[in-house]
């Protein structure tokens, strides 16, 4: 039976680290049963550290409903190909990087994006061509602080 | 799939389409659940991301620790019904000069999806909302 329940591990120093090879488990929950893991950084046993996103979006930039998510409470279709993208919790810092990309499966000149403002609660971007504004099948946006 | 979209003008672009947000669908979710902050929460944190801006120190912006933690740890509110859950997101998510400020017609509007108009060059949040 492959369940750990704990509220905490430390080193000898009171530490919160963890430092294993291969942890295999069904399930890592705390004594009341949620399945939370809280940490403040990830690493590898080497101490490479892994940053997960704060928050991904996949739109359909023709009407600008959502495809799947993480941690976006709303998309604003704010018209002319501009969108807005609203975090469910705010960024601890505004100092952060946006990234996008685009497609448009019936298209076929180059296509891009533009981040045109951003801060910790949201982010907007407009979609274009070569040469105008144009509506994408695809826009995908993935927030890292 | 959520039935609602907020269609809104904002009183600072009137002359720009007609905004149409759009609910995702873990977020209501979530809400349905219970298992929101407080909306002051967000205001606390949207208040002090625009004295920064006023101020002209945005780029090097970062949020009180404890203000920002308290999005995780502040008391739950609660199971709100899916319309009560896009009045919250109104009041989180749309510039609050939309619906915190008097205007001589409404702002913002809450449709269900096919009532939102197919030409996005519409304007007039206002029709929807008379």
């Amino acid at each position: 039976m492959s369940t750990i329940k704990v509220d905490a591990i430390k080193n000898s120093s009171g530490q919160s680290e963890i430092s294993v090879t291969t942890l295999k488990a069904d399930t890592i929950q705390n004594t009341s049963g949620a399945s939370v893991i809280k940490v403040n950084t990830l690493q590898d046993t080497s101490g490479k550290g892994y940053y997960p996103a704060r928050a991904w979006v996949n739109i359909n930039g023709t009407n600008g409903s959502i495809r799947g998510n993480e941690n976006v409470s709303s998309v604003t279709d704010n018209g002319s190909s501009r969108f807005t993208v609203n975090y469910t919790n705010s960024i601890s810092s505004a100092d952060c990087s946006v990234t996008a990309s685009v497609s448009n499966t019936s298209y076929s000149y180059l296509m891009g994006v533009d981040l045109y403002s951003f801060g910790t609660a949201n982010c907007s971007l407009r979609t274009h061509d070569y040469n105008s504004l144009q509506d994408v099948t695809y826009l995908s946006v993935t927030v890292h602080v | 799939m959520t039935k609602y979209r907020v269609v809104f003008d904002d009183p600072d672009a009137l002359d720009e389409p007609t905004k149409v947000l759009v609910p995702s669908q873990n977020w209501l979710d979530e809400a349905i659940a219970g298992n929101l902050p407080p909306i002051w929460v967000y205001w606390q944190l949207q208040d002090d991301e625009a004295k920064a801006k006023a101020e002209g120190r945005h780029s090097e912006f970062k949020h009180d620790p404890e203000k920002h933690a308290l999005q995780w740890t502040a008391p739950r509110i609660g199971p709100l019904t899916e319309e009560e859950a896009m009045e919250y997101l109104v009041m989180k998510d749309l510039p609050r000069r939309c619906w915190a400020e008097e205007h001589n017609r409404p702002m913002f509007k809450i449709v269900r999806t096919e009532e939102v108009p197919s030409d996005r060059q519409f304007r007039g949040a206002w029709e929807m909302a008379a």
